[in-house]
Parts: C-alpha cells; structure tokens; sequence
C-alpha cells in the first residue's frame, strides 16, 4: 500500500511526458471538488473572521461607551461650572455696581436641604450666620434683585424669608413715575403692589403693564434700588382710593443657588447710588420701611 | 412601634419633607409626607396612634422650621385627628378609605395652619377659590405620594401588630 501511494505520488511530481494525461484526467475530477471544498473553507472562515470581528467591534463599543459616559458625566459637571460660573459674574456685576452696599457673599447652603417644609409660607436656608456678621432683618438679594430678609440666625446659618412670602411687605416705588407703595407676598406665592394711587385723567398713569419696581430705600432694612420686579397686570377701580398691580419676580425662587447678605449701606440722604449697569442692576435709589418677623 | 424606631422614622420623615419634597413640588405646592404617615398610621391602628404620630412628627418639624413652635404641631394633630375618624367613619374598610382621609386631613391641615397665619396677623384671602386654590394642588400630590407611604406602613403596621386572626370560609 505504501509502495503504490509512493509511486503515485512519485509519478505526480515528476515531470514525465507519460502523466501528463493522467493529470489532465485527475484535474478534470479534482478541480471542482477543490473549488467546493474552497467555498466552503472560506464561508467558514469568513465566518469565524466575522465572530473575531463581531467580538473586536463589540469590545469597542463597550469601550466607547465607557467613554462617553465619561465624557457626560464631565459635561454636567462643565455646564454646572458654567452655571455657577454666570451666576457669580452676575453677583460680581451686582457689587461692582453697588460699591454703596457694604456686601457679604453668602451662599444658599443646600437650598436643597434646606426649605420651609410646608406650602403656605416661603423661606431658605443659607449657610452664613452671626459669626460672618449676620443679624435678623438684614435684606438678602441675588444678582436679579431683591430675595427676602433675614428671620433668624445662627451661629453658622440663618433662614431667609424670601418676598413672595405671604408676611413679607417691603415699600417699594414704580421706576417710572416714583410713586410708592407696598409689595408684599402671598400664600400662593404671587407678589403684588398695594397702595398705589389712582391714576389721574389727563396725567401719566401712576403704573402700567411693564413697568419695573424696586426698592424706595425708605426703610432701614431695605437698600433703594434693589430691583424687585415687573408689573404684569394693573387692577383698579373706581369704587377704590388705591389701585394695586401683580407682580412678575425678577428672582427666580425655585432656582436661587447663591445669594448676597446686604449688611450695610450709606444713611439716606447720603450719596447717590452709582447708576445700575445694563443687566442685572437696578436703577436708583429710594427709601422704604422694614419687615420684622412674627 | 419601638420608640428608637419610630423616632429614626420621624427623622427619616422630616429630612424627606424638607430635603426631597422640594423637588416634587408643582409650583410652591409640595406633598406633605408626615402628614401621610401620620394618618396611614392612624388608618392601620386607632386614631389615638395617629395622634401619637403626628406629636412626634409636629415636634420634630417645628424644630427645623423657623417658624414659631407649633405653626406644624397643632395642625399636623389636627388633621391626623380628622382625617383617621373622617375615614373610618363614612367609609370603613372601602379601598377609597386612604385617599378620602387623607383628602379630609390636607384640608384640615391647610385650614389649620391659615387660622395660626390669621392669628398671627397675616393678611389672608379667606374666599373659597382661594383656600381651593392652596389646598388642591397638595391633596392631588399627597394622592400621588400616598402608595410610597402607605403600603410600607401597613406592612410594618402588620409587623409590630397582635397577629391576626383569619376566620376559614366553609
């Protein structure tokens, strides 16, 4: 058996005139079975070259993915450096602005751990107190405006009474034509203007829609010019002596991160406030009358 | 309920309310957790456990609170009060027995706190679209907040009650 497999495989290789047949005669047998046996073998080993490929592609994406939520988690915590970043250039404008207040940065501490827990009244939590030189009634604003007034204070916090509380008044003026009158809260959370005179035929009207309020700064608690926010709708009439207005905040109180203590300003009667800037300032000043506690 | 245990629960509860239920607040609405505590407890028990829990609970949320003590004690009793004889009485053992206490107990609730607000001189509107338009909003959120409370409260009722006796159907 082995001499014959050697003499056939001996009479393959060489060359020899005689085989020639034989080989034409073999290659017209083998040849399509080794085009099939190829077809196979490369389906097979596209295959199994697929899988590999499948597994590489499979780690990449795994890979990938890592990194994208590495690169989200670092973008959120870029848009809240941006954020804050904004919200400190506004309270930056705001005392640049402002040198007249003598301010003290403070910051809302966990606005999240801390709020009034029930609906009907309206405080926070910021996280200075008596030793950075707090004390009950100072007047706390952000870069937008006016935010409320201090209740009570700790020794390392103090809650805030913010002005859409239903017991917070502050005396305030339309920007327009100085008039005064009072702001105070709801328990709803709407802030209105009380006490305005009615307007007089023939005369501009004391207040309109659009106008922007503030502080009068007749108070000793409250600076002039901190802006408190926009008259949205006027009500008068005439079986009244005075008309009021509904207010649009110019603070947003749901989203109050970092606030100013204002702790002291110049008498009134003293210089001018400097002009506000054009974006989060307000305008001049005035006078207006404190909010104690309960 | 052990008193460590119910006074960790009080805890838990007052930190949710003034840390977690800010976030679910529709507008300045937010749901009041104690106050669902406190009448689930008393559904599942007597009344009197109602007002046991909404002392513990009214403490510990007049201690965070910078209002005056009591402005959260008296109401949050109150309506602990209200809300687990309210229930009981009209309704008994009907699937609508939490929701309807606890829609009488936000409102006592509400009403009670508006009258110290009166008392303490704050101008309210006392009109009835007024007082709807305050209580509304929180009833719904207690509603939506009730299943997170009630029925781990009634497992742990379960728990530390006298076992219960189950009469076989013939």
């Amino acid at each position: 058996m082995a001499v014959c497999v050697f003499g056939a495989a001996l009479v393959t290789a060489l060359p020899l005139p005689a085989v020639r047949p034989l080989q034409d005669a073999l290659g017209q047998v083998f040849v399509p079975v080794q085009r099939l046996l190829t077809t196979v073998g490369s389906t097979l080993g596209g295959a199994f070259g697929n899988v590999e490929s499948l597994e590489k592609l499979r780690e990449r994406v795994s890979t990938l993915e890592e990194e994208n939520a590495r690169l989200q988690a670092e973008n959120l915590k870029l848009g809240d450096l941006k954020r804050e970043n904004a919200t400190l250039r506004g309270l930056s404008a705001f005392k640049r602005n402002r040198p007249d207040l003598d301010l003290l940065g403070a910051s809302v501490t966990g606005r999240k751990i801390a709020e009034e827990p029930g609906s009907l009244v309206h405080s926070i939590e910021i996280d200075v107190g008596t030793r950075h030189g707090l004390r009950p009634y100072l007047a706390v604003a952000s870069e937008r405006g006016l935010v409320g007034q201090v209740i009570t204070a700790d020794a390392n916090r103090c809650w805030v009474r913010l002005l859409i509380d239903p017991r917070s008044q502050v005396e305030a003026r339309v920007q327009r034509s100085r008039v005064t009158g009072m702001v105070v809260g709801s328990t709803s959370g709407a802030l209105v203007l009380r006490y305005l005179p009615q307007s007089v035929a023939g005369q501009p009207a004391v207040v309109q829609r659009g106008d922007i309020i503030e502080t009068s700064g007749e108070s000793e608690y409250f600076p002039p010019g901190l802006n408190i926010g926009q008259v949205m709708e006027v009500h008068q009439s005439d079986e009244r002596t005075h008309q009021e207005a509904t207010l649009l905040p110019s603070v947003s109180f749901s989203a109050l991160e970092k606030v100013l203590v204002i702790t002291g300003w110049p008498e009134a009667g003293a210089a001018e406030a400097p002009p506000a800037a054009a974006s989060a300032d307000p305008a001049s000043p005035s006078s207006a009358q404190p909010t104690p506690g309960p | 309920m052990n008193s460590y245990v119910a006074l960790a629960l009080f805890t838990f509860l007052t930190l949710i309310q003034t840390s977690v239920m800010p976030f679910a607040s529709l507008g300045f609405s937010r749901p009041l957790v104690p106050l669902l505590a406190a009448v689930s407890w008393g559904l599942f028990t007597q009344p009197l456990g109602a007002v046991r829990w909404a002392l513990g609970l009214g403490i510990l949320l007049d201690v965070v609170s910078p209002e005056p003590f009591g402005f959260y004690l008296a109401p949050l009793i109150l309506a602990a009060l209200v809300g687990s004889l309210f229930g009981r009485r009209f309704f008994g053992s009907n699937a609508l027995l939490p929701p309807v206490a606890v829609a009488a107990a936000t409102i006592t609730f509400m009403i009670a706190q508006r009258l110290l607000l009166g008392l303490w001189g704050t101008p309210l509107a006392w009109t009835p679209a007024a007082v709807i338009e305050e209580s509304l909003p929180i009833v719904i959120l207690n509603w939506l907040w009730l299943p997170l409370v009630y029925f781990p409260l009634e497992r742990a009722a379960r728990a530390v009650g006298p076992p219960r006796i189950e009469w076989e159907q013939r």
